[in-house]
């Protein structure tokens, strides 16, 4: 009794905040309201965790502000709500902070430097920041469990990713593929893309227009351009705009009746002798014609009616070369993806050393540059060089050997997520998105152009994929599930810890069924 | 991962399974192929279900003049210098309240400013006078809660909108839209300080307890408890300031606001009809406070009347029962009404030329003339169904739409005319010398309660006051004293110099000088 309400004339907003924080803090108000709504029905959020190796920034104060606001609300209406904090700790950012730290460039250096020392600073730098972020987390109010956060490098958190692709295995989406990647056969390995952006060059490589013949008329071809030759021994098909003009074009007075079919808009610009438009052709009509291979070898491995054909690409313009793309799927990543999407298999005749296969007999052994010109011989030899020029481009090299980097199918591991792409449009219907536009737009698109997922990282620090390879027959394979799963193929006891990190989790091997030993991919 | 956070399914299997899918996620758009597609796509795969239910996306924060904000054109923003500066909950209050999260937001300090002086500082002035007079009064809430329906028309109506506000807040916090939400808040915390609390003040400073003063005192008092917890979702600090400065006198509730329970609707305290009526009051009081402002007639120099035109005799029936309020506001003497507006303002019509030009081309000249040759009423139908047949000298025949035309209002002399949101208000500004001489004496009070607080005078002091100079000035004093003295708690008003006064000031109103001398008396 005779208390008095407290009078103020002006507010030190900052001051009262501290003051009213410190008051939470000793008085455990955080915890107190997710217990006093012990019996509540349950209101679930999850963090999405912040990487903890970079400061904070204003708009972690933003999206944080969010996530608080509603979870308190939800509180008030008398929910339990449970929200454990998270620190995401894998992934390129720190692999490129403790490189620049131990002045490490590339995969090669760190592996010469040692994995087991490299993983072990990157843990130690991972939290680097925690308690800027703790600061920030406390400073502006946001309500999360800090004391028994999750952390992505732990084992147990592994673990459980191990059970999800375990579980992805046995419903059999989990199958090995190829991802083409910027590659150095000159080092036999795999860049990162900051890696190849080191090492761009100006350099003079040949622009060649090849004739395709059609099959339904030998007078007839597809120009088609390309500045790496190496790569036409590898052709699958032609791509085409469905959307795009082109034309069958006569070369008038030439020695034999002679037809081109190139792009409307590029026609003037390509063919260099006088000539007459006898039709146009909608880009959708030359869809499905087939062609004659440049060379013979890929029909050694495959049926003719498997490939040599136009198929359809919107990435086709008619900024530069015919209007038609020469594909090669082994050696683009867009060539790849648009011979997957028609079933087009792919034909890569080039060791990981960077020369052809002693099949590729006319060029067995040969570096992959060194080919160019004799493949551009050949060709002029043969009559199916239209047009022969250099070109001066950038064009990216290994910036430790100074050698041409190739686009390289490199294996990879995937998730089918095609294989639900209808069920994954159908329950986000169920979502209630904010901004609704978000939900139906951005992510709905990009569900409905779904992709298969590539779950190979190729990082030294990062959660390690639980498949193991028998090395005398890489198509036989087992996915790991849990800790004692793996305890038990390989024999090792209860009491021994393992770190499931790389180098550690890569000495661990087990006897193959077929006499060979179980090793695990290298992610 | 939700289900790796809990070491799902080696541990923990009831709370995931209570915890999934998730009510709530909200990261920045740019999560949309990363956290929200990789919990989407797993949940499908693993448990058919989507992994939430609810999510927001939120957009970038830009700088002030819309860029983005990076390292290397050194804009970004330290969000521990803001959060020292403004305070988090002035921070997080701009950053939700300024455009919904999932748009952008252009980062603006001089915006967190103006949260803080608009909004957090109104909080702070209300609480502050509900504070003062309820110490004077030592009002603590000691007895039970008088029935809305006793209570005065004008706590009836606060009442009412805060259930209104309540109820569209929790709407909006449900449906995850904190713009919309805060929005309404702070439309309400701006009506209890500049409407309820303003009309009030008279009930607070009666001396005595009376039944009227004690419902006024539970009336604010609610009305700030429960912005105290509608707040606090997203200003925790400020919420859980005005929450413990109430309650740690009048002992009710939780330890914490963010432990105790969002307000809830009594749908029988709200009263849309006496909502509306007191809109009406308000904006009549806005518009003819912009006359006054346009006309340059300070609000204390009364006005003999304002004219209404209002066709409904509902609406007329409204604004009668808020007539009293809306006189007293606006210091006006009478409201009168009539049934259109062509009586008190004289229209005009001239074309668009913009838009006409185009339509017409050479019919152009003579259809201008034709237009500012329309009547009044000629106008006031065009208004009304939006569509014009003129007929030209030659008999061409000519439509024009709203957009053609353009209308422009002149008061009709004497009178000053505005409108708004569909209300148009005429006042009367012609001075008659009794107003003039009623002006003064509520300048003259002005002047003496500004002078007891420079003096620092309790608001209950009892005074003495000594007026001396212009002989015009002093006459009116003279004539308007019992009103003069019963303002300004004056017990004896002179004409003479006092001997001993606490306090001296020389002013100059509308160009007379004076000179005021004021005194406490014992208590």
């Amino acid at each position: 009794m005779g208390k008095k309400f407290q009078e103020v004339k002006q507010v030190d907003y900052s001051k009262l905040e501290l003051e009213i924080l410190s008051w939470w803090q000793k008085n455990r108000i955080f915890e107190k309201s997710v217990e006093s709504r012990e019996d509540g029905i349950p209101f679930t959020f999850y963090e999405g965790p912040p990487t903890a190796n970079g400061k904070p920034g204003i708009h972690h104060v933003m999206a944080r502000t969010v996530k608080d606001l509603f979870c308190r609300y939800k509180t008030m209406k008398g929910q339990k709500v449970l929200r454990k904090g998270g620190w995401d700790t894998h992934g390129l950012p720190v692999e490129i902070e403790i490189e620049k730290e131990l002045g490490l460039k590339g995969r090669i250096e760190v592996e010469q430097f040692g994995l087991a020392e490299y993983n072990a600073r990157c843990r130690e730098s991972v939290l680097k920041y925690k308690g800027l972020w703790d600061d920030l987390t406390n400073r502006m109010g946001y309500w999360v469990d800090l004391h028994n956060p999750y952390i992505t490098f732990e084992n147990d958190y592994i673990e459980s990713v191990w059970w999800a692709i375990s579980e992805l295995y046995k419903k059999g989406y989990l199958y090995k593929g190829y991802k083409i990647q910027w590659y150095s056969p000159g080092s036999s390995t795999v860049l990162s893309s900051h890696e190849v952006s080191l090492g761009y060059k100006e350099v003079q490589d040949p622009s060649v227009y090849v004739k395709f013949q059609l099959d339904e008329a030998e007078d007839t071809y597809f120009l088609a351009w390309t500045t790496t030759p190496w790569t036409l021994v590898s052709n699958m098909v032609l791509a085409v705009n469905p959307k795009l003009n082109y034309q069958l074009v006569r070369i008038k007075d030439a020695e034999k009746p002679t037809h081109y079919i190139v792009a409307e808009a590029l026609a003037a610009a390509v063919i260099q002798e006088e000539y007459e438009v006898l039709r146009d052709i909608k880009g959708e009509e030359l869809v499905g014609k087939t062609y004659k291979p440049l060379f013979d070898y890929a029909l050694d491995k495959f049926d003719k009616s498997e490939a040599w054909r136009v198929v359809p690409a919107d990435f086709v313009t008619t900024e530069d070369g015919t209007g038609i793309v020469h594909i090669a799927p082994a050696y683009g990543a867009d060539d790849y993806d648009t011979a997957h999407k028609e079933g087009v298999p792919m034909f890569n005749p080039v060791d990981r050393d960077g020369c052809f296969i002693s099949d590729i007999t006319e060029f067995a052994g040969m570096w992959f540059k060194d080919a160019d010109k004799e493949i551009i011989r050949n060709l002029k030899d043969r009559g199916i060089m239209y047009k022969h020029v250099t070109y001066l481009h950038n064009y990216p090299h290994d910036w430790r050997k100074g050698t041409p980097l190739m686009s390289y199918p490199v294996e990879s591991w995937f998730i089918r997520t095609t294989a639900v792409r209808e069920r994954m449009v159908a329950l986000n219907k169920e979502i209630n998105w904010k901004p609704a536009s978000t939900g139906t737009g951005r992510f709905g698109t990009w569900l409905e152009n779904n992709v298969d997922w590539a779950i190979s990282r190729q990082r030294f620090w990062g959660t390690p994929l639980p498949i193991w390879v028998s090395d005398t027959n890489p198509d036989y394979f087992e996915c790991i599930g849990s800790v004692d799963e793996l305890r038990k193929k390989a024999g090792i006891k209860k009491n021994v810890e393992i770190d499931l990190h790389r180098p550690i989790i890569d000495e661990i091997t087990w006897p193959a069924p077929d006499g060979g030993t179980m090793r695990r991919i290298p992610d | 991962m939700p289900f790796a956070q809990w070491h799902y399914p080696f541990e923990n299997k009831d709370i995931f399974t209570e915890n999934f899918p998730a009510d709530f996620i909200a990261e920045g758009v740019d999560q949309t192929r990363g956290w929200f597609y990789t919990l989407h796509a797993i949940a499908t795969m693993l448990f058919d279900k989507p992994a939430y239910k609810n999510v927001v996306s939120n957009g970038l924060v830009l700088d002030a003049k819309g860029e983005k904000m990076s390292k290397t054109k050194g804009n970004t923003v330290d969000p521990f210098r803001v959060l020292q500066d403004y305070g988090a909950d002035s921070t997080r209050w701009y950053m939700m309240s300024n455009s919904a999260p999932w748009d952008n937001l252009k980062f603006n300090e001089e915006g967190l400013k103006e949260t803080q002086r608009k909004f957090f500082n109104t909080i702070v002035n209300t609480y502050s006078f509900f504070a003062m007079y309820a110490n004077i009064d030592k009002w603590t809430y000691a007895g039970t809660p008088i029935p809305y329906s006793d209570r005065h028309e004008m706590d009836r109506w606060i009442i009412s909108r805060q259930f209104t506000t309540i109820k569209m807040v929790d709407y909006y916090l449900d449906d995850y839209d904190v713009t919309k939400a805060c929005r309404e808040i702070e439309a309400f915390v701006e009506e209890l300080s500049n409407w309820y609390v303003r009309r009030s003040r008279r009930r607070f400073w009666k001396e005595g307890k009376t039944i009227d003063k004690t419902a006024a005192y539970q009336t604010l008092y609610e009305c700030l408890l429960n912005i105290s917890k509608l707040i606090s979702p997203v200003a925790p600090y400020m919420g859980e300031w005005l929450f413990q400065r109430l309650c740690e006198v009048t002992g009710h509730d939780e330890e914490s606001v963010h432990i105790s329970f969002y307000p809830t609707v009594e749908e029988t305290a709200i009263n849309k009809g006496l909502e509306y009526k007191m809109e009406m009051a308000r904006l009549i009081t806005t518009i003819v406070l912009r006359i006054r402002n346009q006309a340059n007639i300070n609000v204390r120099q009364p006005l003999s009347r304002i004219i209404l035109p209002l066709n409904t005799p509902e609406d007329r029936t409204a604004i009668e029962s808020v007539k009293d309020i809306i006189l007293e506001e606006v210091n006006v003497k009478a409201i009168e009404y009539v049934n259109d507006d062509s009586g008190i303002v004289h229209k005009s019509a001239k074309p668009n030329f913009q838009v006409l030009g185009r339509k017409l081309g050479g019919l152009m000249k003579a259809t201008a003339q034709k237009v500012q040759e329309l009547s009044n009423d000629e106008i006031t139908t065009f208004e009304q169904t939006g569509s014009l047949k003129i007929v030209l000298d030659n008999e061409e025949i000519v439509i024009l739409e709203s957009e053609d035309v353009v209308v422009v209002r002149h008061g009709l002399s004497g009178w000053s005319v505005e409108s708004e949101a569909g209300l148009t208000v005429a006042a009367d500004t012609a001075l008659t010398p009794e107003l003039v001489q009623e002006g003064l004496a509520r300048e003259v009070v002005n002047r003496l309660q500004n002078m007891r607080k420079e003096a620092n005078f309790d608001v209950t002091d009892r005074i003495m006051v000594a007026a001396i100079g212009d002989d015009g000035l002093v006459e009116a004093i003279k004539a308007s004293s019992d009103y003069i003295k019963s303002e300004t708690l004056t017990e004896e008003l002179t004409f003479n110099a006092l001997s001993d006064s606490d306090y001296t000031k020389e002013w100059d109103i509308d160009g007379a000088i004076v000179e005021f001398s004021i005194k406490r008396n014992q208590k």
